[in-house]
């Protein structure tokens, strides 16, 4: 997976593009540095993605618990194919804010 | 005629493994064979459903994707402890469909679920809909095959990053030793005109049902998959996983 960072005032993005599964701990790690635990709002822009799996939305959950912790919030936006039916199946609208 | 016939002949062919390599294996196994999957002779008549076996080694992406081209592809990849396929194998590759077996450290580095859904669906019929979710099973399947089953590590440690961190740095340790690194995940499939049915089928130590099950959010192992599938029975103490989904 690859991805972007901009930093707007209070409001993180993460744009991403490519397969996010479990093999990319560690470009998450880094994204958790670079923006979870700083922004107070976090948008990761999905539209880029082709593939998620289940890890991908584990690490997800914790990226909310992190930034919700420090009483901020995260989006999803713009999910497509796969990774929309993936949330959809999932449910994960009920835990994560989902922008269309 | 069908694309999963029964009783076809069965070549022995090679991506990245010596012509020398191919004919003995072909030879002690009692198999025609071509030296170069990529080569096919003209006698291997695909609408007539002929099915390949190609060994392979040293394997990545770019090579799953190549021998997955081919109609009716099976694959063994050829490791240090492991030179050549099953009896089980090859009778499966002759009698049912497609069968994969690969390292775990192929399975763990390299998107198998992918490369085989991408074979398959060159020549079988399957909705765009339909293919991301058997995508998205099989991929589940194998990750847990490699990771929970031959890398026998638990599902402990990914409430934070840092368990993740950890989590991962077990992975990796283990799949850089050869005892874990070369047990082997396969996945065997079987289609009809009505279904398409998969069994992946690992050699770790297994797990308990019960254990597996407390894991209750829907997008985590066994309760994603079951979601995607239309059934889904696990045997063998854990190692066997099958998933069949309607076409």
């Amino acid at each position: 997976m690859e991805y972007d960072v901009s930093i707007s005032g209070d409001v993180g993005t993460v744009t991403m593009r490519g397969r996010f599964t479990f093999s990319d701990n560690k470009v998450m790690r880094n994204i958790f540095k670079e923006v979870v635990g700083k922004a107070h709002r976090c948008v990761f822009d999905v539209g880029g993605l082709e593939f998620v799996d289940s890890a991908g939305l584990g690490m997800f959950i914790l990226a909310n618990d992190t930034i919700s912790e420090n009483g901020g919030r995260l989006s999803l936006r713009r999910p497509k194919g796969q990774v929309k039916k993936m949330l959809e199946i999932t449910k994960f609208g009920d835990v994560i804010t989902i922008e269309e | 005629m069908g694309l999963c016939e029964t009783g076809s002949q069965v070549f022995l062919c090679g991506d990245g493994v010596s012509e020398t390599l191919v004919e003995n294996m072909a030879s002690r196994l009692s198999l025609a064979s071509w030296p170069d999957c990529n080569h096919p002779p003209a006698r291997f008549d695909e609408e007539n459903a002929a099915k390949a076996i190609a060994l392979i080694a040293n394997v990545d992406s770019s090579c799953l994707a190549r021998v997955s081209k081919r109609v009716h592809c099976s694959y063994f990849e050829i490791s240090e402890l492991d030179d050549r396929p099953s009896a089980r194998f090859i009778d499966w590759v002759t009698k049912n469909g497609n069968a994969y077996s690969l390292t775990t450290k192929t399975a763990y580095r390299v998107p198998v679920a992918h490369h085989i859904c991408n074979g398959l669906a060159r020549h079988l019929r399957m909705s765009k809909h339909k293919r991301e979710s058997i995508e998205l099973a099989l991929h589940e399947a194998v990750v847990n095959a490699a990771i929970h089953g031959n890398l026998a590590i638990n599902q402990a440690h990914k409430n934070s990053m840092e368990g993740i961190a950890e989590f991962y740095r077990m992975s990796e340790e283990r799949v850089a030793d050869p005892r874990y690194a070369c047990l082997r995940v396969e996945i065997l499939a079987h289609w009809q005109d009505d279904f398409i049915e998969f069994r992946v089928i690992d050699q770790g130590p297994g797990f308990h049902v019960e254990e597996e099950n407390e894991e209750t959010a829907p997008w985590k192992g066994l309760n994603l998959i079951s979601s995607l599938a239309d059934s889904v029975v696990t045997s063998g103490g854990g190692n066997n996983l099958t998933m069949k989904f309607a076409r």
